[in-house]
């Protein structure tokens, strides 16, 4: 049954995920042509006293990326589910409920997961390769809270999907922007170091948000 | 599913209530806050006191801090010759000599001294990579060295074309350091990277026995000096400023707050306070404006702005000031409106979390008000308003707005 649902959901995001993941793809080797362009042109000694002393940005084109791609798979796979009530059929399956959105949400989670280690795994050893570890640590510091977002923005954006009054949806929207612009305050490169603890555990409790909407959405609420 | 609908209710209704209570403050502030208004000070070496600098002011430009006033711009730039001393000399005004000391515009910019501290300065993440340049460059100007160092459980310079470490130099330094008693691993290392300074001090070090550590490069060399400032204070932070004359090299912060200058004359490092109060080095501003003769120095603490004219030889406190800090619209309205109040970011540091301030117990007027009218509302349990009405009393506006905005279980 769990492999159908993974399925069911691989129907809904399949072209979604294909085309993000060629979009990471691009972007990732845009970041490299970019930084060997910055390097070429403007010399390495200058740009690594850039990094060092003015804190100049070598992953800013990722910025937008992982919240914009979360969103979009959140879309994908939970509003063909409120179209018709077709989560009402979804919730019918023989699973308990909770275990039919632990799997929904799991697939979601893991695609997302999935698509940005890869990022990190091609791109902080990329980066190595013409920067000092400290500088490639730094980066990976500045984009964290990118990608963390990312995540809290697929929970919050099937949470909103889900809730099934549109007044309250309203709601959620504001509150949902209000808390992840605290993901996108410009600051030094490492300035969320101490933050981000809070910000992953608070993304690891905001998955309990989509079963607040689906027990609403159950129990009738218009 | 119910039992997880329980918990998270209460878990949204948390979430909205830290939102709110960072937000709605934030809004608040936003529409009410003002600019801290505080006059500019400056020691005059003619009067010997501390003077209110205001041009705008038509009647007093300049006015000493026992209420003296100087009441023309001519009286008030004769008053302050050493501030207003490109003024002076265009008039065909400027003095030779005050207090008998000969005073010529080339010793005006050699002896001046503008330097700022913010507690920000310490509490921001580091690259932990440092440029050292050749402190006795053969040509005029400083030329980046085509690679950096970093200095933690060991030192090592990696060359920045081929990014690969570069053994030689960096044992070549290591035996330095050890050979002069530094003892791994670096607590910090602080030098001014920017290559537009005068000339070049290279760093000073913090090891982990708590020992001040002076090193540069020159010609090509390691200089490795222990200063043992760290066996007469307890060493909390080095800001290095290279003045035109090489005083000193900079300033070092105790861990009481206390301030000195670490001299350069003669090789010895001799510390030397300044005779102000202590600082508070997590939240207090400090700026310093010397000349040949007086500095004047501003420190801004909560409690408002101090004042202080120290004599430069000496370091001496000659004269004080102080002027309270006025709460403005925002500090009175956060103060009947929030009991508390949550903010993420703050001047006194880049690093960003969580943080709590308090405003005071009037906010929970507010809030008691605020939990009895809810409590009075129809259209809820009794369970339910005593539950809203103990979150209301506690987080106030924000609570309340969560209450309201939270789809209530059923």
């Amino acid at each position: 049954m769990y492999q159908s649902i993974i399925y069911k959901e691989w129907i809904k995001t399949g072209k979604l995920v294909i085309l993000a993941s060629v979009i990471f793809v691009g972007v990732i080797m845009y970041s490299f042509i970019s930084v060997k362009q910055i390097l070429r042109l403007n010399g390495s000694v200058n740009i690594w006293e850039a990094v060092i002393m003015k804190d100049l940005p070598l992953l800013s084109t990722l910025k937008w990326l992982p919240v914009l791609v979360a969103i979009l798979l959140a879309l994908a796979q939970f509003v063909p589910e409120m179209q018709n009530k077709r989560l009402k059929l979804t919730l019918h399956l023989p699973l308990p409920e909770t275990l039919i959105m632990i799997t929904m949400l799991g697939f979601g989670i893991a695609v997302l997961l999935f698509i940005y280690a890869v990022t990190y795994v091609v791109l902080l050893p990329g980066l190595g390769i013409w920067f000092a570890p400290e500088i490639v640590q730094l980066s990976f510091y500045a984009s964290l809270p990118w990608f963390i977002s990312g995540l809290l923005a697929y929970t919050l954006t099937t949470w909103i999907c889900l809730e099934p009054v549109w007044r309250q949806r309203i709601i959620n929207i504001a509150v949902s922007i209000a808390c992840l612009s605290l993901f996108f305050v410009g600051t030094r490169s490492g300035g969320y170091n101490s933050f981000i603890p809070y910000l992953f555990g608070f993304t690891i409790l905001s998955m309990l948000f989509p079963f607040y909407s689906v027990s609403r959405f159950k129990e009738g609420v218009q | 599913m119910k039992i997880i609908k329980n918990y998270t209710y209460w878990f949204l209704l948390l979430f909205f209530t830290v939102i709110g209570a960072w937000i709605i403050p934030f809004l608040v502030k936003k529409i009410t806050v003002e600019p801290e208004r505080y006059p500019f000070l400056y020691y005059s070496s003619v009067v010997k006191e501390l003077c209110i600098i205001d041009y705008k002011d038509k009647e007093a430009p300049v006015r000493e801090i026992n209420g003296k006033a100087y009441t023309t711009i001519a009286q008030a730039d004769s008053v302050l010759p050493l501030f207003k001393y490109r003024q002076l000399l265009s008039e065909g005004r400027m003095p030779d000599s005050i207090n008998g000391v000969e005073i010529t515009p080339q010793k005006i910019r050699a002896k001046s001294v503008v330097y700022r501290f913010s507690p920000s300065v310490i509490s921001t993440p580091q690259p932990g990579l440092y440029i050292m340049y050749e402190s006795m460059p053969k040509r005029v100007g400083l030329v980046s060295p085509g690679d950096v160092f970093r200095l933690k459980d060991v030192i090592e310079f990696i060359d920045i074309e081929s990014n690969t470490v570069n053994l030689e130099k960096s044992e070549l330094f290591r035996q330095a350091l050890q050979k002069e008693g530094f003892q791994f691993p670096a607590q910090w290392v602080n030098g001014n990277m920017n290559p537009r300074k005068p000339y070049d001090e290279g760093y000073f070090v913090l090891d982990v026995k708590g020992q001040l550590f002076h090193l540069k490069m020159v010609n090509g060399r390691p200089f490795v000096r222990n200063t043992h400032v760290g066996s007469k204070v307890a060493v909390a932070w080095f800001d290095m400023l290279e003045v035109p004359d090489k005083r000193f090299y900079g300033f070092l912060y105790d861990q009481t707050g206390n301030i000195y200058i670490i001299g350069n004359e003669s090789g010895k490092y001799d510390l030397l306070q300044l005779g102000i109060e202590p600082l508070n080095l997590k939240k207090d501003q400090l700026s310093i404006l010397g000349n040949m003769l007086y500095w004047t120095i501003t420190v801004t603490t909560e409690k408002g702005r101090d004042y202080y004219g120290l004599e430069m030889e000496t370091l001496k406190r000659l004269s004080e000031y102080h002027v309270a800090k006025t709460h403005d619209l925002w500090e009175k309205s956060a103060s009947w409106l929030f009991p508390f109040y949550l903010t993420f970011e703050d001047n006194s540091s880049d690093y960003l979390y969580p943080r709590l301030h308090k405003t005071g117990i009037n906010g929970f007027i507010i809030n008691i008000i605020l939990a009895l009218l809810l409590i009075a509302a129809p259209k809820r349990s009794t369970k339910r308003k005593i539950q809203s009405g103990i979150w209301v009393l506690v987080f106030g506006l924000p609570g309340i707005l969560a209450t309201l905005l939270v789809p209530v279980e059923k």
